[in-house]
């Protein structure tokens, strides 16, 4: 190999390095917040199904912003109230279907749910997709935004 | 002498920090407001790149990554959804928006708005009101929209 050739190939491997292991550190990152993310979610859906109303105030944000499957939109305090009361019920629990969407310190978390929901005494068996929106508040993942919609059956 | 010196010293500094306290508030309300027109004014070009199939604009004011649920419960991204509006399966007849919430937290904003917009979607037109959550962020120094998905608001 001559000397120039030499001199490309080593230019060349400078080059690319550093963007393999950024890219290799980036994907690292991205999984490193999806499994955060994930506990997170784990940890809100007992507490969904436990009514733990601590774990819920800690990871819905003050101003979270909810569109339930019915189109209202509730605020934080509205929400707790519904499981704190039991109006908002889960009668089986499923859900998953996850894509993630993130950037920087906000997560886009798209998904789907097929639990069977009692709300204010109606039961709701329609399956529904998601969009749960986090962001890292003062170091802690906060769900900002949830908006659910049920998914049209084929007649 | 003293005493009342340090109560005077006190009293300066109570007020310093109160007065700081509101200079605070006072910008950040005024830097939410100038977020929420900026904001408007975006969302009002996505309907005008809508109406008017402007698939540059459209493309410029959507994230790569966007994720759009429709409320047929539909998730589609970037592609399929500006495809939709490119070839009018997608179609505003007209466009009417209120009761707007916005939630801002630096440079990430999410926007709940109620829509009685009559829409035809493929070849079905659609009247029901129906609520959407928008989810813009700051990319590069412009506001792209990330994630938006509708619901129909149910008869009460």
């Amino acid at each position: 190999m001559s000397v120039g050739r030499l001199l490309l190939v080593i230019v060349l491997i400078a080059f690319a390095c550093p963007r393999i292991v950024k890219a290799q550190s980036d994907a690292s990152s991205q999984a490193s917040i999806q499994q955060e993310v994930l506990k997170v979610e784990a940890e809100r859906d007992e507490a969904m199904q436990k009514a733990d109303m601590a774990v819920l105030n800690r990871i819905y944000a003050d101003n979270v912003v909810i569109v339930n499957t019915r189109g209202l939109s509730l605020t934080k305090a509205q929400r707790l109230g519904d499981f704190q009361s039991g109006d908002l019920k889960f009668l089986s629990f499923d859900q998953g279907d996850y894509s993630f969407h993130i950037y920087g310190d906000n997560v886009i978390l798209n998904g789907r749910a097929n639990s069977v929901v009692q709300f204010h005494g109606k039961v709701n068996r329609i399956p529904r997709k998601f969009t749960l929106t986090y962001i890292k508040l003062n170091g802690e993942w906060r769900l900002v935004a949830q908006n659910e919609t049920l998914i049209d059956q084929p007649q | 002498m003293t005493k009342l010196r340090d109560a005077a010293l006190l009293a300066i500094m109570a007020l310093g920090v109160i007065c700081s306290a509101f200079a605070q508030d006072s910008t950040k309300h005024e830097s939410d407001a100038q977020t929420q027109k900026e904001i408007l004014a975006v969302d009002n070009e996505r309907y005008e790149a809508m109406k008017n199939r402007d698939m540059a604009a459209m493309d410029r004011l959507h994230a790569d990554g966007l994720v759009f649920i429709n409320t047929k419960g539909r998730m589609l991204n970037k592609a399929e959804y500006l495809e939709e509006v490119r070839s009018g399966a997608l179609k505003f007849l007209s466009v009417e928006t209120d009761d707007y919430k916005f939630c801002i937290y630096g440079d990430t904003v999410i926007m709940s708005v109620r829509a009685k917009s009559v829409v035809e979607y493929h070849g079905v037109v659609n009247k029901k009101p129906r609520r959407f959550t928008s989810v813009f962020i700051k990319m590069q120094g412009h506001w792209r929209l990330v994630a938006h998905q509708a619901t129909l608001i149910a008869d009460e």
